[in-house]
């Protein structure tokens, strides 16, 4: 049966998009009958937004076997409640407890709890009549602290099972996050992670700014990508105001991402070696992901927020020798990545002590995860190849797949990608289309004159990230100003393949585990 | 279509070793012509600083572009009815992330990312310290001396002169 037969109010608004309005009553009917007939196996995102005294609710839903995306988008008043997905999506469970902490939408009464904000916070803070009065500065948060009723230190006997707390601030984590985690002896049974120590309310801040001002805010969601954020950003605006960029800034834009997926990767791989002791390779790695940077350097000044997108273009032009720099850089790059490969490859240490923090395919597609962690798993999703953008269409590469799903196989799957993004750069860097006085350029005047009309509409982009899917939802009320913005993240949805893949490992294989799956703390809190 | 696809499916030796002279030419030709590249490099960038005419007066004309386009909202002019240069011109140094948007945006070239380090906590740390006035802002002694730096034909001059 076709798709298109089955619903009778189904609009293809693109090639691969669908877009489905349904009402509170038959969900449950839509949801069993997506999944089971059409394939509907992912779930990626559930959005929320205000509506006059109601809410709309929008579930984003992908279809890995024919590449093609879904929006099923349902209408719900203050008072009623709205039926669990969690039975169906399993990950549905988590957007559930940010859409009633965010919005305070009567979810089922299990996940009615805080997950970016505090348990002590008072309100919800999305809600357009949302006052802070209530809330006092400091406030004690109870689950903040760890559970010492339970700790080792405590008089029980050894066999016995224990709860034990890591982070939020330890050296064996390394970034803002709280592992709650119950033991046997040294083997973890359980595993509960906790999130929100570095929660900003970023999509708030974009409601209240223009769309020029939060291109500084989106560099800043991921650090590790340069210039990711803003051109993602940059992306979905100019989708939403429909303005054409030139073929030249669409190619650096293409360069300039595959630049910063080398940075993320090469910082990633410095992070495994520092794990496992292999510290000549963290050095030398690190090295290569400086001698990247420079190249953004050479481009605006800018080393760690580069932001090299605006909308309409670039922020300056391209200096004279910014392209012979890159090709020796990349040059250096590649002769380096080889050697580096020759060393660990005939390493046995190294091969063993990767062997930990597996996840099997199919707890990585219910738990809707993206990037090169499911690629590692063996299931072949790219966006570049299966929803191309820019003009990936027109390069050549290929995508590394993985088999066991472990850390070497993560390490196998980040390093071929480095390969095949210097494989990218230096097929655009040969076709750089020449600059034209006649190209659509930024200007810095041209969002000034622009004049502010009334424009209601959405739109969803999202580009593949060195760690997944990253896009942006927008919906916007005037040509300047957005509505609600939602940023769709990779890590949110990483932090929680934590409970299965530390499930039964050593507690040694914490650290490893979490710097393999590369999870950014500003990008899972916001 | 800029990057032809079927130009790599029937590539031959000869097409391959002009597209080879090609990015051969491009490095030879970046050692003898213009490189903006040494410019840039070793480039800190830190708080701003206001540009001034010869007769120390403020190249600003209040106006608010850079006011308007602040990310953190951190800038803040006030002017006189009749006249355009502004009275006072505040930049909330605590606020500013450097994205360097302001400078982007200025019509007049006004307004500048030095590189200095930015100022660091201090015992004097109160509002006064962090809010950065024209005195501050034009005439630190960190820029040539107190003297201030001077734009001239849309380019600032060098300190030396």
């Amino acid at each position: 049966m076709n798709i298109t037969d089955a619903f009778e109010n189904l609009i293809k608004t693109s090639d691969s998009t669908f877009f489905l309005e349904c009402k509170l009553s038959s969900i449950n009917e839509i949801w069993i009958k997506l999944k089971d007939l059409f394939g509907f196996i992912v779930l990626n995102d559930i959005i929320a937004k205000e509506d006059k005294n109601s809410f709309i609710v929008i579930y984003h839903l992908s279809n890995y076997e024919n590449k093609t995306k879904l929006f099923l988008e349902t209408k719900i008043n203050q008072l009623e409640d709205l039926p669990s997905a969690q039975d169906i999506w399993k990950n549905a469970k988590y957007f559930e407890m940010e859409i009633w902490d965010c919005f305070g939408i009567n979810v089922t009464f299990e996940n009615r709890k805080r997950i970016l904000n505090s348990n002590s916070f008072k309100g919800h803070p999305f809600l357009k009549d949302f006052n802070d009065n209530d809330n006092d500065e400091f406030s004690d948060d109870k689950e903040l602290l760890p559970i010492i009723e339970h700790s080792v230190l405590s008089s029980k006997r050894k066999d016995e099972d224990h709860w034990i707390s890591f982070g939020p601030c330890s050296n064996n984590i390394k970034r803002p996050l709280q592992l709650h985690i119950k033991t046997n002896q040294s083997y973890i049974l359980d595993c509960l992670p906790k999130i929100g120590h570095v929660h900003r309310g970023v999509e708030k801040i974009a409601a209240e700014k223009d769309f020029f001002q939060f291109i500084t805010f989106a560099e800043r969601i991921n650090y590790q990508s340069s210039g990711l954020g803003s051109i993602v950003w940059c992306k979905t605006v100019e989708e939403l105001l429909d303005i054409e960029i030139s073929d030249r800034s669409k190619a650096l834009r293409m360069i300039f991402l595959e630049l910063g997926r080398m940075i993320d990767h090469f910082i990633c791989l410095s992070n495994i070696c520092k794990e496992v002791s292999f510290n000549e390779f963290a050095w030398k790695s690190l090295d290569l992901s400086n001698a990247l940077n420079n190249l953004f350097i050479g481009f605006n000044g800018k080393k760690i927020f580069p932001a090299p997108a605006r909308i309409g273009g670039l922020s300056n032009k391209l200096p004279n020798g910014w392209s012979a720099e890159c090709i020796e850089t990349i040059k250096y790059i590649k002769s380096s990545v080889l050697d580096f490969e020759n060393e660990l490859i005939r390493s046995r240490l190294w091969m063993d002590s990767l062997k930990v923090g597996a996840i099997d395919s199919k707890t990585a597609i219910e738990l809707g995860v993206t990037g090169p962690i499911l690629r590692a798993c063996g299931i072949n999703f790219d966006l570049r190849k299966d929803r191309p953008y820019y003009f990936y269409e027109e390069v050549e590469f290929d995508i590394p797949l993985g088999v066991r799903g472990d850390v070497h196989d993560r390490y196998l799957v980040r390093f071929e990608e480095i390969k095949q993004s210097i494989n990218i750069v230096t097929q655009v860097i040969d076709n750089l289309p020449i600059e034209k006085n006649d190209d659509l350029n930024y200007d810095s005047n041209f969002w000034f004159d622009l004049e502010e009309t009334a424009l209601y509409k959405t739109v969803y982009n999202a580009v593949e990230s060195s760690n997944g899917e990253f896009g942006f939802y927008i919906s916007s009320v005037t040509n300047k100003k957005a509505d609600r913005v939602k940023i769709c993240t990779p890590s949110f949805k990483h932090v929680f393949t934590l409970p299965p893949v530390l499930k039964g490992n050593d507690l040694d294989s914490i650290p490893l585990s979490i710097e393999s799956l590369n999870i950014i703390p500003t990008e899972h809190d916001r | 279509m800029i990057l032809n696809r079927k130009y790599y499916f029937y590539r031959n030796i000869l097409s391959s070793l002009f597209n080879s002279l090609k990015s051969i030419s491009r490095i030879l030709s970046a050692k003898f012509l213009p490189n903006d590249l040494l410019e840039n490099k070793n480039v800190f960038i830190g708080p701003p600083f206001l540009s001034i005419h010869p007769d120390r007066s403020l190249v600003c004309t209040s106006c608010n572009k850079c006011e308007i386009i602040c990310p953190t909202s951190c800038i803040k002019i006030e002017k006189q009815d009749n006249n355009n240069t502004p009275i006072s011109f505040l930049i909330d140094i605590s606020n500013c992330v450097y994205c360097g948007l302001c400078e982007e945006v200025c019509p007049d070239h006004a307004i500048f990312m030095s590189s200095e380090l930015p100022p660091v906590y201090s015992e004097e740390i109160d509002k006064p310290f962090w809010n950065w006035g024209i005195d501050k802002l034009a005439f630190r002694k960190t820029l040539n001396q107190g003297k201030g730096i001077v734009l001239k034909d849309g380019q600032l001059q060098d300190q030396n002169d």
